[in-house]
């Protein structure tokens, strides 16, 4: 209806023909006289109308050329919000083809609105991960200053994203606890207490995304122990994935590989697989995942907890106010080992809060508890039941389109009915990032 | 001859009359009934605006108004054009208040001006359009009407309060409507209600024709029929009903007490 009207004012508003007529005031006044009334009574298409007959009779008459200006210039405006909304209400429901296409009608007409536009096409590429078209179209957002500082962050994460994207970590760390190894309990809680030690860590993530739906990642790190060096640690893990994307409806699909080394001698080989869900409704999304993997540890010390694991989780995020997020999920988990005291199930949850500060800086909190009651009894006959717990917060800061900072702290502490299982760890961290996205 | 070709014909013959002094109200008329011609409704309506403005505006000026504004679907205003014209209206002028009614879901108006029409005669092409829509409002209301019919048309009325003539016309429907069911308990209430309206418009001969037959009307029906006794100057039949109003002392006795006190008019 609206783009019927719309289209009705319109064509009212291309230029008035001259007529070889003589000119004629007083026919003129009195088309004025009909398109005052109507104006005034909200009639916008028949005081149009009338305002282009008295420029007919008239071509002089001031207070026709002004009216129809005005009427015209108030029904594109009227029009172009319209368009707009629809636009936006289609990228809320993630109908980002419709809005996208919408979006660029408005930008080739030049309309008042068209820094809005701009904003939400590059919204849009940000999806698709099309960061340089995404920053082309921030950019010319920015140009109103009232999105200036909304687009600032927006900007950033367009240099950095794109087809090919990449993030190279480099930090200072420190750790009460190195022995605590990924995917087992410390050594150090059997063979003697914690040694507290510094690293350095190095870290690179490369994606690779062929299309909008795919991608392709790899994550190595390299953390380098000061002091306890047989605890030098390099992980690679390799990502495929599809993401399937459908109105507010976000699956993903993704298989990982894993290869680690403990002083450069193999220590874990994993495979995995993950299915997530997202139902994105206006203020909350609906998040759920499923993963499965298979974990092969390479040393003999380790090879008690090569086997399986499963996990699952369901919950809520909820976009309390445009700058936080907050996040809710249940936990359950269900390890198979080679030796059956290792095999557990477990529940619990996990709390986060995701912040934005500014245009800048970004923190995040996460919090995590389960409880986890194991299938076999311990050699001396004790049930080992625990009570995990772990809290992280990470900051960054950013230096540039390109650099950031970083700094993290994170606290596992586990309690358990078997006393080689108590253990804590305290690790921070400071350093700096730069990452790229593009061509 | 369809209805637009007849619309033509009838304002040619009183532009016979008007191009004689070629005036520009003349040429405005004349204007507007090209474009309505032509299907150029909104120019129509510009045209016969400035002809409405015009101190020589013909007194049938609603014969071209109106069509032109059912036929933009303003069938409201239509109505407003139609029933305030002071010139006797014609069968095709008729016509488009029969379409003006039936658009706005008025069908018992809407058939009562359709069956008229057909008892008046038309040509084959109104005749055939006439009892189209009579027999389709027959086909609504083979049944008796529900309650919340008259219920639509009540909130209509008051949701148009600010137009009084079509309010007045929603009300006289629901009437109608109420006059087809078997449950008459809101027989009163709609007729004062319909009393008040035309009472605001003037229609104080069109209330003592709903009202004076009535033999047990509610206080506020009895306060209806004594204005428009008074507004027809009927001081013999508006004196007992305002008397007893007096004596009733309810809300309206200090309001018929004035107007009995005033003297009488020559």
């Amino acid at each position: 209806m609206i783009a019927l009207v719309a289209a009705a004012i319109a064509e009212l508003c291309t230029p008035v023909s001259p007529s070889a007529d003589a000119p004629d005031a007083a026919a003129a006044d009195a088309y004025v006289a009909v398109g005052d009334t109507a104006r005034a009574a909200g009639d916008t298409r028949v005081a149009a109308t009338a305002y282009r007959k008295a420029l007919l009779a008239d071509p002089a008459n001031a207070h026709a050329r002004g009216a129809l200006d005005a009427l015209c210039a108030t029904d594109r405006a009227t029009q172009d919000e319209a368009t707009l909304l629809g636009a936006i209400a289609a990228y809320q429901r993630g109908d980002y083809e419709t809005a996208q296409r919408t979006l660029e009608t408005l930008v080739a007409r030049g309309a008042a609105l068209a820094s809005n536009a701009h904003l939400f096409l590059g919204l849009i590429a940000l999806a698709h991960h099309d960061g340089s078209r995404a920053a082309d179209e921030l950019e010319l957002a920015a140009r109103d200053p009232l999105y200036a500082e909304t687009t600032r962050p927006l900007l950033r994460q367009a240099h950095r994203d794109g087809p090919l994207a990449a993030l190279v970590l480099v930090a200072q760390e420190i750790d009460s606890n190195p022995q605590l190894l990924p995917d087992t309990p410390p050594i150090g809680a059997m063979t003697g207490p914690p040694q507290t030690d510094g690293d350095l860590l190095a870290a690179a993530t490369v994606t690779w995304r062929p299309t909008s739906w795919s991608f392709v990642r790899d994550l190595l790190s390299w953390r380098e122990q000061y002091q306890l060096r047989a605890f030098d640690f390099f992980g690679n893990t390799t990502e495929a994935g599809v993401d399937f994307r459908r109105g507010v409806d976000q699956v993903t699909l993704a298989y990982t590989l894993e290869y680690d080394l403990l002083a450069a001698a193999p220590y874990l080989i994993g495979n995995g697989a993950l299915l997530s869900y997202r139902h994105d409704l206006s203020m909350v999304s609906i998040v759920t995942s499923y993963a499965l993997r298979q974990r092969d540890f390479r040393q003999a010390m380790d090879a008690g907890f090569t086997g399986w694991a499963a996990s699952a989780d369901a919950g809520v995020v909820v976009h309390a106010t445009p700058r936080v997020d907050l996040e809710a999920r249940a936990l359950g988990l269900r390890e198979f080992t080679a030796d059956s005291t290792f095999s557990d199930y477990a529940a619990g949850v996990r709390v986060a809060a995701r912040l934005r500060l500014g245009s800048r800086a970004r923190l995040s909190a996460l919090a995590t508890g389960w409880y986890a009651t194991y299938d076999a009894p311990e050699p001396d006959g004790t049930q080992r039941n625990d009570l995990h717990g772990e809290l992280g917060l990470d900051a960054e800061y950013d230096l540039g389109d390109y650099v950031l900072a970083t700094c993290a702290a994170q606290v596992i502490d586990n309690q358990s009915s078997v006393l080689d299982f108590v253990y804590s760890k305290l690790v921070a961290r400071c350093g700096f990032a730069v990452a790229w996205g593009g061509p | 001859m369809t209805k637009r070709a007849l619309l033509v014909v009838v304002a040619i013959g009183w532009l016979g009359t008007a191009r004689a002094d070629d005036s520009s109200t003349a040429r405005h008329l004349m204007a507007g009934v090209q474009a309505f011609k032509d299907g150029r409704y909104e120019e129509a309506l510009v045209e016969l605006r400035v002809v409405a403005n015009a101190p020589d505006a013909p007194p049938d000026l609603a014969f071209y108004l109106g069509p032109t504004l059912v036929q933009l679907g303003r069938d409201d205003e239509a109505i407003d054009v139609f029933l305030g014209s002071k010139a006797s209206r014609d069968e095709l002028t008729d016509f488009y208040l029969g379409e003006a009614y039936y658009h706005l879901k008025l069908y018992r108006k809407a058939r009562a001006v359709f069956a008229g029409l057909r008892s008046r005669g038309l040509g084959p092409v109104l005749e055939q359009g006439a009892a189209r829509y009579v027999a389709s409002i027959d086909a609504v209301y083979q049944q008796p009407p529900r309650g919340e019919t008259i219920d639509y048309y009540v909130a209509q009325a008051h949701e148009r309060a600010n137009d009084p003539i079509l309010a007045a016309e929603l009300l006289d429907e629901a009437r109608q409507v109420e006059a087809l069911s078997s449950d008459h308990r809101r027989h009163g209430e709609l007729v004062t209600a319909l009393a008040v309206q035309w009472n605001r418009i003037g229609r104080g001969t069109d209330v003592i024709e709903l009202l004076a037959p009535e033999r047990a009307r509610p206080a506020e029906g009895t306060w209806q029929l004594a204005r428009a006794y008074v507004a027809a100057h009927d001081r013999a039949d508006a004196t007992p009903l305002l008397d007893a109003i007096v004596k009733s002392r309810g809300p309206h006795a200090s309001e018929a007490s004035a107007l009995l006190a005033e003297p009488s008019s020559p």
